[in-house]
């Protein structure tokens, strides 16, 4: 699929959409872990 | 403009982007889905560049973004300097990291896009360089903020570093004009040359990262406000 530029295509495709995924997972969970520590 | 600065206040900002998270969050998912789908599947092969010219679905965006949250973040920075609102430090602050993420990956996959038609991964471009340029100005302004032991200094020196490094942006923008580089021109104009069922999906992405980029902010801006209650 994609011919011989596929590697390049799917690649570019996953580091970008990946990276989004990951914010959002990191985003996410550092609010969680801020919300429930205690508060000094 | 009685509403602006009401929503300046610390606890109206963080209530105002509890509410905005959600809606720009399933914006943002179902518009890039419908953007990738259309991207990969259904916009036709380039006739010179192939199936290689997918790339720009992420690229575009990626590099329109992190212009665009460069200038928010001057913007914002403009806000602290003068004002001194909180709330401007804490948005300038939490989307450096976000801009510095898109503009890695305008490099990125600028890269993987210029092996198979340039055949080559980088060149000293005049529009390349002076994206670089960009993400050591984001890097820079993350360093200063976590350098600088007194908090409001830190923010303040990270906010002038802002606004003086706006100046690459115009620099970015024109340089495919000023200077004769392998980079194409513009690829969004007033009147794009781009085919419609090329350009649909595109504006589509363009659109839909920029729902979840509010969402993100939102979430960190959010976030940053609760740290600094518990700090204070």
């Amino acid at each position: 699929m994609m011919g011989k530029y596929g590697w390049f295509i799917w690649s570019a495709y996953g580091l970008v959409l990946g990276g989004l995924v990951g914010l959002l997972w990191y985003s996410i969970r550092e609010a969680i872990q801020v919300k429930t520590k205690q508060a000094p | 403009m009685r509403y602006l600065i009401r929503l300046g206040t610390v606890q109206r900002f963080y209530h105002f982007c509890g509410t905005l998270v959600p809606g720009c969050l399933l914006l943002g998912v179902s518009i890039i889905a419908y953007g990738v789908i259309g991207g990969l599947f259904l916009a036709p092969p380039d006739y010179q560049q192939g199936e290689a010219f997918r790339i720009i679905y992420v690229h575009v965006p990626c590099a329109l973004l992190s212009l665009l949250l460069y200038l928010a973040l001057a913007f914002f920075s403009v806000i602290f300097l003068i004002w001194r609102i909180k709330v401007a430090d804490m948005m300038a602050y939490c989307i450096a990291p976000l801009g510095a993420f898109f503009t890695v990956c305008a490099l990125l996959t600028g890269a993987i896009w210029g092996k198979p038609m340039w055949g080559t991964w980088w060149i000293w471009d005049a529009r390349l360089t002076s994206e670089l340029i960009l993400l050591f100005l984001y890097m820079g302004y993350m360093g200063l903020y976590h350098a600088l032991p007194s908090p409001k200094s830190a923010a303040r020196a990270s906010a002038i570093l802002a606004v003086v490094g706006v100046v690459d942006i115009p620099i970015i923008h024109y340089s495919v004009y000023w200077w004769n580089t392998l980079h194409q021109g513009a690829t969004l104009s007033l009147k794009p040359t781009i085919e419609s069922s090329m350009l649909k999906p595109l504006l589509a992405m363009i659109l839909g990262f920029c729902f979840y980029t509010a969402a993100l902010l939102c979430i960190r801006v959010r976030t940053e406000i609760v740290k600094r209650s518990r700090t204070r």
